[in-house]
This record gives structure tokens, C-alpha cells and sequence, in this order.
């Protein structure tokens, strides 16, 4: 055994006090941290308990919203029950919430709630009202919240949703993007407007005095100089105007801002942000008694009123939205539930063009076909050239009641079997008079090339996942075979479209489109002097109908609501959104 | 060779520094700890947490009302809104309640359609909610957003006071 020597000997109690002491400091500081980082913990504990318990109502709403999108109960809202949800959304064990923490949430209970729709509120059906209980949890602490979400069935309350957002908005940051050669740049140079949340890159504003300053009459450049660039003359509002009538006969909602001169709307007005009436222009609702939803106007109207003095009360009523909730989600189509659906009990055309009925080969003929397409040019939102759409090799078929081929419609009652719902993988090119009440899908496009189910009164609902265009090669074609006279031009030059269109205004295409060279390419006196005239019945859903405006006839374009086209199809467009919410702890 | 013992080693008289140095140390500790200093802070970081926890059930009030009345735009000294009734619809109630600074002091108050009294009790708190505090002002941001600042002094004859700010978002705007 070895032996310590003497004189270390007396080292080792020394030795063992010092690293006690140090041991015993240590403990101190950490327990010392420790209470501090429990005290911290237990607050932040309570706020994760509070958002996963409100993060619990978003994922029942997305569940909802899913379910209501793939499912054919949307046929009749009437059949969306409680139950439908809450078998599949409700549960008792508890869902995790966030990567690292040990938050979660469950949903508790959805319950319809029966008030029975009332007459004064025209733009919200309380008939499609949800109540929604869920709870939230993190380490101890509980929090439960009680929201209520309404449904919306656009087509029955809107006659134009979110399509004409750009008409009442314009393109503000365009002119400023092209002059400094891309978005990054200008967002660099106006870092501050974009970092606080006041203006998105797609150019709309979230702040009412940001918003005046854009497109107040005769204004001053906004924004900073671009280098190498002076500021600009003036503001967006010197080149903005809109007076005249509103394309939209019946209620109109916009995601966007709307601004407007003295312009007539004919039916309520709903905004998801401001509604600025510029200078003293007299913006009016040629129809009465109907209530109107306007989010926060009256809080622009404090802005506009601070800076240029009081304007002259008049027939737009400014409030702020109490019972409307000003932001409705766009709907977006299921195209795989929609592509089982019309497998299942509809016609189903796959890539080739080749059709079937309930799975078994249907012996029409689509006249599947390729092109080469060019669209008009136009202006996107944050553009710095000028845009053009050019469809490679597009793939597509022919759905038409018209004399085209040789007298063949493939579109009659006899010809669809009675199938509700008819989906093709090609884009669709569609005219004339359809036999039954249907829904064409197309994850493509939907090229509308005439007169579209209008002497009919089947319902027809269009959904194309890239969106619905007009073509008017086909009557190019035919005028200048029969050398058609004026007369005849002018009766063909107008086309009424009974539908409900998801996505319209995505281009217009002729034969006359090519590769722009530098000059932009538009269609307006397409037929000897004379333009498109575009009348819809029905309802139209998101996209942008600038496109068709800027294509067809001046003030031409025309959507006339129709809250009953797209009656007895088995999909209709259904949005939701929460309209009231309280989180509170459980104790 | 052999190692000679002559009294005390260098490490002996470093070791016995360092003790002294650590017992001189930890009774300075303990009579700081004692002291008046410490007990202020302890006192003044209660109140502190006090003041914190009461603005975050304001804030959480705030953020549940059915419907924001006041103020509208801007700042005031004053806030009122509609909190939910207590029924599955969640429409805003009959009467308002709000938060008001007046005399230096941050109470609650309620005022229905025949009453406007400051009597009625927010949860567990009893007006005044906070005391001693100045410059208080909600600012309503957007229209999702009100900011809530204010001053508060510190009680007693103990010196200085502290900055208190929450933004709320109110979920039904």
C-alpha cells in the first residue's frame, strides 16, 4: 500500500472544505436562477396555455373548413350539423401545440346554434352560426375558449367576392417597383413602412394616414427616393380615378382597400380594411334599405378629417362593422375530393381526353386537342415588366352546344348522363347550352368562348384551378369564314354567362394574341372597331376581373347577382371565419 | 533530501487568507440581506408583480370584450367596451365596463343604462386598481390594437418608479 507522505497529509481536510465551499456557492447561484426561471416560466406557461387553447378554435376551423370542402354535404348547408363536425374534430385526449414546449390543446365541443337568420343583418346568415369550446394547456395552468364561427355561402350573400379588389384598389407601389428595377429594392429603400406592417409587398396599406397620403388628390410622392432616381412628381392618386357605376350589381366584398371618387355602387359594400371616399366626392348606393358593412371607415374618415378639414356628411353611412366581421377567407376547391366525387357519380375525363361515367368509359367525344396560347398583357401588382401569360403545348377539350362540330353536343342532358359534376385533368373550352345543373372542374383553365348556359335555367358553377379566361378565337373564326356582317358582330359580341365562376378575369386570348414585343397587347376593338361585351349572372369568386375590364368594352362588364345559380350541385363555396372569441382560465 | 518543517508553509498562510476572506465575506452577506436596501427591493418587486398580474387580467378583459367602444382612435385617459355575456352567443352585454386613470389612481369602472358607478368589482381586485401612477393613456393603434402605458410611482417615502406598458389585441375588434 502506498503511504501519503507527512506533509500532504494535512492538505486533504483543506482541500475537501474548499471544494465544499465552492460546491455550496454554486448551489446557491443555481438555486437563485432557478426561482427566478420558475417564476418566469409560470408566465410564460400561461401565455402558451393561452394560445395553444386559441390555437384549438384555428385547427377546428381549418378541420371545418376541410371537411366542408371535400364534403357533398355542402350541398345544402342546411345538412352541415352539428354532428357532421364534432364526430370528427371533438376529442378528450389532447393534441401537442409547438415543437419545444409542452403546450397542447383539444377541442371540446362543437355545437350549432339555433338564432334563426335575422332580416337586418342581409350579408350574414345566422342560421350557419358554430359554437366552438376548446381548451389549451401548459404545466399546470388551463385556459378554455369559447369563439363563434359563422359560415358563408358566397354565392347566396355576394355577387362578387374578392374579384375586383384591384378595380377598387388599383396597382399603388407598381409605378414605384418598375422605376427602381425590382420589389427587393424599393422594399429596401421604404424598409421602415414594410418592417412596421403598414404596407405589404403586394402593395396594400394597412394605415389609413399611409393610405390618404397615396391617393390623395394632387398629393406628394410618399415614399423615399429610389437611388440614382428623384422622387416622383406626384402620388398614386393622380393617376387612380374611379367614378362611373360599379360592374357589380349586388353585394360586393373586397379583401383590399376600396377607394373610390364619386362612384355609384348598386348594392351593400363589405371591406376587409378601409373604405376611403377621396376629397369631396360623393360615392352612392343606388338601392335602398340595405345594410352596409364597412370596416373602420370611420376611423379613415378621422384620418382624412385631421388633415383637409371636415368632409360633408352624405349618403354612404360610416361606421365602424359591429356585427360583420370585417375579414371572410377565400374559398378554396378541394380538386382532389372533386375528382373522387365526379369518379365516384359523375364524369370524370382524364389526361388523354378520354371520358367516364361511375368508372366505366362513356362514348362521347371531347375533341381533345393542343395549343400554343399568348394572353393579353397586364400589370401585376408588383411588376416590373409588362406581363404576359404564354401556355406551352396547353392540352384541352371542347365542351359545346354550338354548330362548331358539325351540330355535335356533347354537352346536352343525353350526352351527360345526368352527372352533376364533370372533372377533366385538360384545360376546358366551354359554350353554349348545358343539359343539366353541373360544376366543371379543371385543375387548368376554363376557357369560356361564347354565350354560356344562359337560355337555360340550370345552374352551372365553374371552378379552374388556374383560372377562368375568355377566348375568342372561335368567333373570330366564324366571322371571318361567313364574312359575318356588322349586325351579326354586334349580336356576337356580346356574351351573357349564367354562372357562378371561381377565379374569373385570368386573361383574355385571340387569335390575334402573339409574343409581345416591348408594345402591349390588348383586345379592345377586337371586331372591326368593336370590343367584347361580358354580361355574368350568377356570382364570381376571387381572382381579378381587371383583366376582362381592360379587354372588353368600356364600362361593359357587368355581374348581376344570382344567389340561386349554383342550386342542386353537389360542392358549393363555402367560407368561414370566427366573429366572436373569449379565452379565459380555467381556475 | 529531506523536506524541513519550519512553521508555517506559504500554502498554510494562503488557505487561512482565503477563509477569513470568505467568513468576512458571508457575514457582510448576511447583514446586507438584513438590511433595509434589500428589504425595499424585495418589497418593491412585490409590487412590482402586483401591479403585473393586475394588468394582465386588465389585459385579458380587454382583449375578450364582445365590442370595443372607446377610445376609437387615438389616446385617452379612459377605456370602454362590452364584455360578453355569459351565454353561448358571446353577444357584447347591455352595460360597459372600462378602465379609467383618474386622481393618480387606475380604477375600474362600470356604467349601465341607469347607473354609472364605480362600485362594481373587477374579479378578485378592489378598486383602486393600481395607485400612485401618472401619464396613463390607452392608445388605440389599429383597429386590432390598443397599448396601454402609465407611471407608477412607488409607494411609501422610497425614491423613483417604473414604466408599465401592454399591448392588447383584441380579438373582436
Amino acid at each position: 500500500m502506498t503511504r501519503i507522505p507527512d506533509e500532504k497529509q494535512s492538505l486533504i481536510p483543506l482541500i475537501v472544505m474548499v471544494c465544499f465551499t465552492l460546491l455550496l456557492v454554486t448551489a446557491l447561484f443555481y438555486r437563485v436562477y432557478q426561482a427566478d426561471r420558475d417564476l418566469g416560466m409560470m408566465r410564460v406557461a400561461e401565455r402558451q396555455a393561452r394560445l395553444a387553447s386559441e390555437s384549438g378554435i384555428n385547427y377546428a376551423i381549418e378541420r371545418m373548413r376541410a371537411a366542408v370542402a371535400s364534403s357533398d354535404r355542402a350541398a345544402d348547408p342546411a345538412a352541415l350539423t352539428s354532428l357532421f363536425f364534432s364526430e370528427n374534430i371533438e376529442s378528450s385526449s389532447w393534441t401537442k401545440f409547438g415543437q419545444k414546449s409542452p403546450a397542447a390543446f383539444r377541442v371540446i365541443s362543437i355545437r350549432k346554434m339555433a338564432d334563426g337568420n335575422k332580416n337586418e343583418t342581409s350579408l350574414l346568415d345566422e342560421d350557419l352560426q358554430y359554437q366552438i369550446i376548446a381548451e389549451g394547456r401548459c404545466g399546470g395552468v388551463y385556459y378554455s375558449t369559447a369563439a363563434v364561427v359563422q359560415f358563408y355561402d358566397l354565392v347566396k350573400t355576394f355577387a362578387v367576392f374578392a374579384s375586383l379588389d384591384e378595380y377598387y384598389y388599383g396597382i399603388p407601389i407598381q409605378p414605384w417597383v418598375e422605376r427602381s428595377g425590382g420589389l427587393e429594392v424599393f422594399a429596401e429603400k421604404n424598409a421602415e413602412l414594410f418592417e412596421s406592417g403598414r404596407l405589404s409587398k403586394f402593395g396594400i396599406c394597412y394605415d389609413p394616414l399611409l393610405l390618404h397620403q397615396m391617393y390623395k388628390l394632387e398629393g406628394e410622392d410618399p415614399f423615399k427616393p429610389i437611388s440614382g432616381n428623384v422622387k416622383l412628381s406626384s402620388n398614386y392618386g393622380r393617376i387612380y380615378m374611379r367614378g362611373g357605376e360599379s360592374p357589380c350589381q349586388g353585394p360586393l366584398y373586397c379583401e383590399g382597400p376600396v377607394v373610390v371618387d364619386s362612384h355609384n355602387f348598386f348594392g351593400p359594400v363589405q371591406t376587409a380594411l378601409y373604405f376611403y371616399r377621396r376629397g369631396t366626392s360623393r360615392p352612392r348606393i343606388s338601392l335602398d334599405n340595405i345594410a352596409i358593412a364597412m370596416n373602420s371607415s370611420l376611423r379613415m374618415q378621422h384620418a382624412v378629417d385631421s388633415l383637409e378639414g371636415r368632409n360633408p356628411n352624405d349618403v354612404l353611412i360610416d361606421r365602424d362593422s359591429d356585427y360583420y366581421r370585417a375579414y371572410i377567407p377565400l374559398w378554396r376547391p378541394d380538386f382532389d375530393a372533386l375528382r373522387e366525387i365526379s369518379r365516384a357519380r359523375g364524369i370524370y375525363i382524364d389526361a388523354d381526353g378520354k371520358g367516364y361515367i361511375n368508372n366505366a368509359a362513356l362514348d362521347v367525344d371531347y375533341h381533345p386537342g393542343e395549343a400554343h396560347l399568348y394572353s393579353d398583357s397586364y400589370r401585376g401588382p408588383n411588376s416590373v415588366i409588362l406581363e404576359q401569360d404564354e401556355l406551352k403545348a396547353k392540352k384541352y377539350i371542347v365542351l359545346s352546344s354550338e354548330n362548331n362540330f358539325a351540330g355535335y353536343n356533347n354537352i346536352s342532358g343525353e350526352n351527360l348522363r345526368g352527372a352533376r359534376i364533370l372533372f377533366s385533368e385538360r384545360s376546358v373550352y366551354l359554350r353554349g347550352d348545358i343539359g343539366t345543373d353541373l360544376i366543371v372542374v379543371t385543375p387548368g383553365h376554363i376557357f369560356i368562348t361564347g354565350p354560356t348556359n344562359f337560355d337555360s335555367n340550370m345552374s352551372l358553377l365553374l371552378i379552374a384551378g388556374e383560372g377562368t379566361a375568355l377566348s375568342t378565337v372561335d368567333l373570330e373564326r366564324y366571322i371571318s369564314e361567313n364574312s359575318a356582317n356588322d349586325e351579326f358582330i354586334d349580336a356576337a359580341r356580346e356574351w351573357l354567362i349564367r354562372a357562378a365562376i371561381y377565379k374569373p378575369g385570368s386573361g383574355v386570348y385571340t387569335s390575334t394574341s402573339r409574343p409581345q414585343k416591348g408594345a402591349p397587347l390588348n383586345f379592345r376593338r377586337l371586331f372591326s372597331g368593336r370590343s367584347l361585351r361580358v354580361h355574368i349572372q350568377g356570382a364570381c369568386i376571387g381572382g381579378n376581373l381587371q383583366r376582362w375590364i381592360d379587354n372588353s368594352e368600356e364600362n361593359s362588364l357587368r355581374i348581376v347577382h344570382n344567389p340561386h345559380v349554383v342550386e342542386r350541385l353537389a360542392v358549393r363555396p363555402i367560407s368561414t371565419n370566427i366573429l366572436r372569441m373569449r379565452t379565459r382560465p380555467d381556475r | 533530501m529531506k523536506n524541513r518543517k519550519s512553521g508555517i508553509t506559504v500554502w498554510e498562510i494562503v488557505l487561512f487568507t482565503v477563509f477569513l476572506a470568505i467568513a468576512g465575506g458571508a457575514s457582510v452577506f448576511f447583514f446586507f440581506l438584513n438590511s433595509s436596501d434589500v428589504q425595499k427591493a424585495q418589497q418593491k418587486y412585490a409590487w412590482v408583480q402586483n401591479i403585473n398580474t393586475v394588468l394582465d387580467d386588465i389585459c385579458l378583459e380587454i382583449a375578450n370584450s364582445a365590442q370595443f367602444e372607446h377610445p376609437f382612435s387615438g389616446s385617452s385617459r379612459e377605456c370602454f367596451f362590452r364584455a360578453a355575456v355569459d351565454s353561448s352567443t358571446l353577444l357584447p352585454d347591455e352595460s360597459q365596463e372600462g378602465f379609467a386613470f383618474s386622481d393618480n389612481n387606475l380604477v375600474y369602472v362600470s356604467r349601465g343604462a341607469d347607473s354609472n358607478s364605480p362600485l362594481r368589482r373587477l374579479g378578485r381586485y378592489e378598486n383602486p386598481l393600481v395607485t400612485n401612477c401618472r401619464d396613463g393613456k390607452f392608445t388605440r393603434l389599429s383597429s386590432d390594437q390598443l397599448e396601454i402605458r402609465f407611471h407608477a410611482n412607488v409607494p411609501g417615502f422610497m425614491q423613483g418608479g417604473r414604466e408599465f406598458y401592454r399591448l392588447v389585441n383584441l380579438r373582436n375588434r
